[in-house]
């Protein structure tokens, strides 16, 4: 266990910490538009939060989801450039610009990365038509052949087989 | 003790080597010596790595700093259950963890098959000696986990993320279902070295492949708890890349386990079976390669490592040198393809089987996706959760459907009596579920969809389970109870798999349920004495305080949760502050809900309160809150755990398996 002393320092030096990263945030920062915003702002907020991506690396949320507080600042951002006019898709694109397409949740739906969204489905597609395919030529029937002559039959290895049948049948336990 | 440990891991390059080499002159030879010796190298390998392995702990739990791994992963004050765990919270302990349990695994192979299949085991040996030879001359070359750095005072200490319980077992549980998976491999390969390619190999490794496939599974369930309670975001599963990488080889290892049944019974797949154990253990080290290459971006994932071109070198030694034995040996694995009908058990397992491999090449494709943009585009793009889900959630559906109809339906053809006695019944019920469910207000097409599913597969192996204890009390006079565990008991695999059946639908439901109707508030500037209310709760936030401990300090936070004016939990979440650590950590505090007053509270039963302190002021102590209602999300816990009731029954020693097995080897010794 550590000194009383050295327990004061770690204290101290905690809540240096604090006062330095966090508690400036904790009074004006908020993880959501303010509820007295315009209903507009609020709308463009949750597009804009909702698209982009929370770059604390946590577990890769958007803006919106995240619950970190590393992005305080630029959820303010959003929601003062809303508040002064400026749309959700003018704000996106000048976040994209500024960082690159990876600030983005998922990439957009165009030019090659709209490949992202078909292609996995349409190759299962494609797959499952190729066993579809598969499974019919397995099922065909074999070409006829000559039609065998059955052997006599003999009574006697009937009775036997069948008496045995049913006395394995017995023994069995399902 | 650590140039001991040093000295141990460079030996175990040689003897790994050795495994390698003298399996391969035995098996093409047939020498008997060589075969002894092979073996005796693999546990040979075993003990050294053993060695090296107490050797790093013994320097973790002396505070040796002068060791580069015991000062990025340990310090002074850490607890010693996370100094034994840091072993696996860097790189190269990491690693050797890695190489110990398939060195355990190699010897246990050996052992339990030492006098049989003489003419597989020498390739098997010479198979896991070849893997383990990359793993331990990694650890001696590139990355030793007793190599020496400059000498410090104290640590870093680890990730304070990863001081935790689920995190001590979780890496260990996921190694033991990646490592694991080796051993099928090897016999595979085995197989066809020796031209050996019948049943032998299969029901020889039908169990270890169960194990193995257990402890992936548990694994990846053990991570999503983790994750849930420590990461703070209310989700369990971010399809992050690293998450992915464990999630593939789990989907193939699940196909291969259904393909092989079809192998045993109809002698069909041959190619296909070897084609999927293959692909299993590439995606099992492709994993390894994604979480240290450096290619994709994860929280997960070691940065900086640099062992991403050896890992890349040895994926590609494997994917084609096996891939070419498979063509070099394509005549010893034909075989008669024949269905009777398109509606059989046969039809219904290929049709799992494309679904699972489909699934994992989606996963696939959009977790390198990034990789792929760059190079095609030259930007790098994200791919986030909603593209995942887009894309594989259909699938899924198809997916819990055919694990209903799959195992009901007969061998060779099914009859359109047995079709009606076995899913029609089922197929009414959950009707009536998505009906009633409809008439309450449910309106999401992918919920009452999942839904229907689940409550169609859970009939139809209630069903199965009722059928067969009748038929027990009919012949053997039994009561149902004991008729019924009897029958299971007397077949072991196959009601285990309706038991794991069972419990991937209870983590469906729970999946779907937690998915879709997760709720979330958000409240700002509580002060201490305020309530809050939210989805039939409330919520007083009674008082913060101010911990100094000895690695960090914390401010907690506690709060009363109220049901219908009764105070029913205390909710005690933290901020933590590190002094070695530059963010604030978060520990949420959860209260599952199980307590249910009528009918029309059935959709609580189940859901967590998660609370989240976002901010909080250590003065006053205005504080802002997050808090999800997840209704549903205990399902998936309970599924997982049945899940893995289920799969512990079927691993269990079956008689009739062993019976197989002989008639097996003597019709392989008699054809060769």
């Amino acid at each position: 266990m550590p000194s009383p002393e050295s327990r004061r320092r770690l204290r101290a030096a905690a809540l240096a910490v604090l006062a330095a990263v966090v508690a400036p945030g904790a009074l004006v920062a908020r993880p959501a538009p303010s509820p007295a915003a315009a209903p507009e702002v609020q709308e463009g907020w949750n597009t804009v939060a909702g698209e982009v991506l929370c770059w604390c690396g946590c577990a890769r949320q958007s803006l919106r989801d995240c619950t970190c507080g590393e992005s305080f600042d630029i959820r303010q951002q959003i929601e003062t450039r809303l508040a002064s006019g400026e749309k959700p898709e003018a704000i996106i694109a000048s976040l994209v610009n500024e960082h690159g397409e990876q600030i983005l949740v998922v990439p957009k739906r165009q030019g090659f990365n709209a490949l992202a969204w078909v292609l996995p489905g349409a190759c299962i597609a494609l797959g499952a038509a190729f066993v579809f395919l598969v499974l019919r030529r397995w099922s065909r029937p074999p070409a006829p052949g000559p039609v065998p002559v059955p052997p006599p039959r003999d009574e006697a290895a009937e009775a036997r087989l069948r008496s045995r049948l049913e006395r394995d049948l017995g023994r069995v336990d399902f | 003790m650590i140039p001991f440990g040093q000295a141990s891991l460079l030996l175990a390059v040689l003897t790994a080597a050795w495994a390698l080499v003298a399996g391969a002159l035995s098996g093409s030879s047939g020498s008997d010596g060589l075969f002894v010796s092979s073996r005796r190298a693999l546990f040979a390998t075993a003990a050294l790595l053993t060695l090296g392995l107490l050797a790093v702990e013994y320097a973790l739990l002396t505070d040796q700093f002068g060791v580069a791994l015991v000062a990025q992963t340990s310090h002074l004050a850490q607890p010693v259950q996370y100094k034994i765990s840091a072993l696996w919270a860097g790189q190269s302990g990491s690693l050797l963890l890695w190489a110990w349990i398939l060195s355990l695994y190699a010897v246990g192979a050996a052992l339990l098959n030492r006098s049989r299949h003489r003419e597989l085991m020498p390739w098997v040996h010479s198979t896991l000696g070849g893997v383990l030879l990359f793993f331990t001359s990694t650890l001696a070359f590139v990355t030793p986990p007793l190599a020496l750095g400059p000498p410090h005072a104290d640590g870093a200490g680890m990730n304070p993320l990863l001081q935790n319980y689920w995190m001590m077992i979780h890496p260990p549980t996921l190694y033991l279902g990646y490592v694991g998976f080796s051993v099928p491999f090897a016999f595979a390969i085995a197989a066809l070295a020796s031209r050996r390619t019948g049943e032998v190999w299969i029901r020889t490794t039908r169990r270890w492949t169960i194990f193995a496939w257990l402890f992936l599974g548990a694994g990846i369930l053990l991570g999503s708890y983790w994750a849930y309670i420590e990461l703070g975001w209310g989700g369990y599963w971010a399809w992050d890349p690293v998450e992915n990488a464990s999630f593939m080889p789990w989907l193939v290892g699940t196909a291969f386990l259904h393909s092989v049944m079809v192998q045993e019974q109809k002698r069909m797949l041959k190619v296909w079976n070897v084609v999927l154990i293959i692909l299993t253990f590439s995606l099992c080290i492709f994993g390894t390669f994604l979480t240290r290459s450096g290619i994709i971006s994860s929280v997960h994932a070691f940065t900086g490592s640099g062992l991403g071109p050896y890992f890349g070198v040895f994926l590609i030694i494997v994917v084609v040198g096996s891939l070419g034995l498979v063509i070099l040996r394509l005549p010893d694995l034909r075989s008669d393809h024949r269905l009777d009908s398109l509606v059989s058990r046969e039809s219904s397992f290929l049709l799992n089987n494309l679904i699972l491999v489909g699934i994992a090449f989606a996963v696939f494709v959009l977790t390198t996706w990034p990789v792929w943009s760059e190079l095609a585009t030259g930007k790098n793009v994200t791919m986030g959760q909603p593209i995942f889900n887009r894309v594989t959630l259909p699938w899924f559906l198809i997916l819990v459907l055919l694990s209903g109809i799959g195992p009901l339906i007969a061998w060779r053809r099914a009859s359109l009596r047995s079709l009606r006695r076995n899913f029609l019944l089922p197929a009414l019920v959950a009707l009536a579920v998505v009906l009633l469910l409809t008439a309450a207000g449910v309106r999401e097409v992918y919920p009452l969809l999942f839904y229907f599913c689940s409550v169609f597969v859970l009939g139809t192996i209630s069903g199965e389970f009722w059928r067969g204890a009748r038929a027990r009390q009919a012949t053997q006079s039994e009561g149902f109870a004991m008729a019924l565990s009897r029958l299971v008991w007397r077949n072991k695999r196959r009601y285990g798999g309706y038991i794991v059946h069972a419990g991937v639908v209870v983590a469906v439901v729970g999946i779907a349920g937690s998915s879709a109707y997760r709720k979330e508030f958000t409240f700002e500037q509580v002060r201490p004495g305020d309530t809050l209310t939210f989805a039939g709760y409330s919520l007083t936030y009674d008082r913060h305080l101010i911990e100094t401990l000895p690695e960090h300090l914390r401010i907690v936070m506690e709060a009363t949760l109220f049901r219908d004016g009764h105070p029913i939990s205390v909710l005690v979440p933290e901020r933590r502050f590190y002094e070695r650590v530059d963010n604030p950590t978060t520990e949420v505090a959860i209260h599952p809900n199980w307590a249910v007053s009528g009918p029309a509270d059935l959709a609580r039963f189940g859901e967590d309160i998660y609370l989240v302190p976002i901010t909080v002021d250590p003065d006053s102590g205005l504080a802002s809150f997050k808090v999800f209602v997840n209704p549903f999300v205990n399902w998936l816990w309970a599924g997982g755990i049945v899940l893995i009731l289920g799969s512990c029954l079927a691993v269990l020693p079956d008689r009739r398996e062993r019976q197989m097995l002989q008639v097996a080897s003597e019709e392989e010794r008699a054809v060769a």
